[in-house]
């Protein structure tokens, strides 16, 4: 395989770019990207690297997503947790994300990961829910920002 | 003042903020000058100010000597609503971790006879009890039938299958059920939560914490509560897992659309509440009560584990080791209690969030044999420090609804904790100072550092000089087992 090939095999990247926030009780992220779709799969991509170390989660099982909101932080808050419930209650760990529609009040995506192994997952932290404290989700010039914060 | 809130200080202890604007009531926070100086620090007085909006609210929005920044109430906070005004209830003002609380346990075990064998106790209970991230229960998955049945049976659900006895039930808030639980109040999605987490420790600021009763500052209500100075100790600090984060979240969507029917100002979004007597306030109600129920399940269940752990480490039968659970507490909840406001006899519903009910001697909600003294009030220290076991008091039904501090209370960020972890070993500089502590992940070990925790000395002083609770014994951590 040339290295050309290889590299259109790789999946698109986030475009986007997250760092966590200082929070007395629990742990915050400010996330900005390009796109609304980019900021939704940056926030997961980050949040679920507090959780274990991505690169150690192979994308092998795909799990579909389709959600509906009131307005665009609660479907926000609500994609976070849908995340959470399909680790929490599927033992599967997501490491790749994929938002094909998005509105303010809808998205459909595909995720991706597998199933937790004690041996190979180092996890990292238990994240409890994704709140809707001091959330804001805004334009920003060209792109989107959002800050959230986790009870951990 | 920081955040241009003024405080006028009441006593040594006691700080009032005076009723402006929006407020309904003033605040009130129990502290001494540097326990006050972090919680205005930590913008708690804000949301002292904000949940003095709430509807209904009546004598104080109060906080607590641990108190610290949280979602709309803060963690230490206490409000009472009169529900024939109207009086709201606030999902912010239980937490997503619903009835997080704590159990002590007494043994018939000495200081002495354990002492070298710490660290075989702490591994026991390690791989005895199920805890940490990823972990599912010592019980099998239970069908949606059989959770409904614990969700209303609570820790009666856990004796009926021989975890525990009849007896512990008397020992426990609510006897280990709210009757106000209606597991149909619960979505889908926290039911499937909650069917593989029956008896998990869960990770953060949950443990177990091996102990032995260092000080006796009560002789009398010592003796009653089964507890003498160099007896080894256990205490359980769990709550109610995903069910509970649930019940929670779907509660906060319900209630912003609540709060626009109702046509209630609140200052802050993370403060949306119902009316108790509106339909989503009594489903909340019902939904919060069967995660109660969930969690004391769960402590009864690890309680047996822990029981069962101790006897595999020492080889020892049950009898050697005469385990009795002292009492349990839940320090996040919403109930309906009747509490006299201004003479006149009202049901209030008294939030406690991060803060542990206190009730007084003669009062028909202690159990029969403490009801000489008063109900045990057990507030949990950080990982080195150590716990205490607290009697009510008079004053606290007085004046805070029979509401005290439930533990030490954060006061640094996890993320500066594990910045100042760094390099560090926290494990190795708590065996120096005679705590061994097993923990599933090191993170955990650097984020729940003592440094990250306020004194919880100098909360319980202030608690015992205001008289809202009385210390009894002082419990000297050995060993502490972390998710």
């Amino acid at each position: 395989m040339s290295v050309k090939d290889h590299e259109k095999t790789l999946p698109d990247k986030p475009g986007g770019e997250c760092h966590t926030i200082e929070h007395t009780a629990d742990i915050g992220l400010r996330c900005r990207a390009p796109s609304l779709s980019s900021l939704f799969e940056c926030a997961a991509r980050a949040m679920f690297e507090l959780i274990v170390p991505l690169d150690s989660v192979e994308p092998a099982e795909s799990v579909p997503v389709v959600l509906k909101a009131a307005s665009v932080e609660e479907l926000f808050v609500t994609w976070l947790e849908e995340l959470l419930y399909i680790w929490e209650s599927k033992r599967i760990l997501l490491s790749r994300f994929e938002v094909s529609k998005i509105s303010s009040e809808s998205l459909e995506a595909e995720v991706k990961g597998e199933s937790y192994d004690a041996g190979r997952h180092d996890l990292q932290s238990e994240i409890k829910a994704a709140t809707y404290h001091g959330l804001q989700i805004e334009r920003v010039g060209d792109g989107w920002e959002v800050q959230v914060i986790f009870d951990v | 003042m920081s955040n241009g809130i003024k405080a006028n200080k009441i006593d040594d202890y006691t700080w009032e903020i005076p009723k402006t604007g929006g407020m309904r009531v003033p605040g009130r926070v129990y502290a001494d000058e540097s326990l006050f100086a972090s919680v205005a620090r930590d913008n708690c007085l804000q949301q002292v100010v904000n949940v003095a909006h709430l509807q209904g609210i009546v004598r104080y929005s109060m906080a607590m000597p641990d108190a610290h920044w949280g979602y709309g109430f803060p963690i230490g906070g206490v409000a009472g609503t009169d529900i024939a005004e109207g009086g709201v209830i606030s999902p912010g003002g239980v937490g997503y971790d619903i009835n997080c609380g704590c159990r002590v346990l007494a043994t018939g075990l000495t200081h002495d006879e354990v002492k070298d064998k710490i660290g075989k106790i702490v591994n026991a209970l390690y791989s005895d009890v199920p805890c940490g991230v990823g972990s599912s229960g010592a019980i099998s998955k239970l069908s949606v039938g059989e959770l409904k049945k614990l969700l209303r049976e609570g820790a009666a659900w856990a004796v009926k299958r021989g975890y525990g006895k009849e007896a512990d039930l008397e020992c426990t808030e609510e006897r280990g059920a709210m009757e106000s639980a209606d597991p149909d109040a619960l979505s889908e999605r926290a039911l499937e939560r909650g069917r593989n987490q029956v008896g998990t420790l869960g990770s953060g600021n949950h443990f177990l914490e091996v102990g032995v009763v260092e000080r006796v500052f009560d002789p009398e209500v010592a003796r009653v509560f089964g507890l003498e100075e160099g007896r080894i100790t256990v205490m359980i600090h769990s709550g109610s897992r995903g069910l509970g984060y649930q019940v929670c979240d779907d509660s906060l969507k319900v209630m912003q659309r609540a709060v626009e029917k109702y046509h209630l100002r609140i200052p802050d979004r993370q403060l949306a509440c119902a009316p108790v007597q509106s339909p989503e306030g009594q489903q909340y109600l019902a939904a919060m009560s069967a995660a109660a129920n969930y969690a004391w399940a769960n402590r009864q269940v690890m309680m047996a584990l822990v029981a069962r752990a101790l006897e595999r480490a020492l080889g020892a039968g049950p009898k050697d080791l005469n385990v009795r659970l002292v009492y349990d507490v839940c320090h996040n909840i919403a109930k309906l209690e009747k509490h006299d406001v201004e003479r006149e006899r009202k049901t209030l519903c008294v939030h406690r969030k991060g803060a542990t009910r206190s009730f007084p001697p003669g009062h028909p909600d202690v159990p029969e044999r403490y009801k000489n003294v008063g109900q045990p009030v057990l507030v949990p220290g950080d990982m080195g420090t150590g716990s205490y076991v607290c009697v009510g008091t008079r004053e606290a039904l007085e004046n805070t609804f029979g509401s005290a501090c439930h533990g030490a209370g954060r006061m640094m960020s996890r993320s500066k904790a594990i910045k100042r972890g760094k390099g560090r070993s926290i494990d190795r500089e708590l065996e120096k100072q005679g705590v061994i502590v097993k923990a599933r992940q090191r993170k955990t070990l650097a984020e729940e550092m003592p440094d990250a925790y306020k004194n919880v000395d100098a909360v319980v002083d202030v608690m015992h000089a205001a008289k809202i609770c009385r210390k009894v014994v002082r419990i000297q951590p050995l060993g502490v087992v972390k998710g």
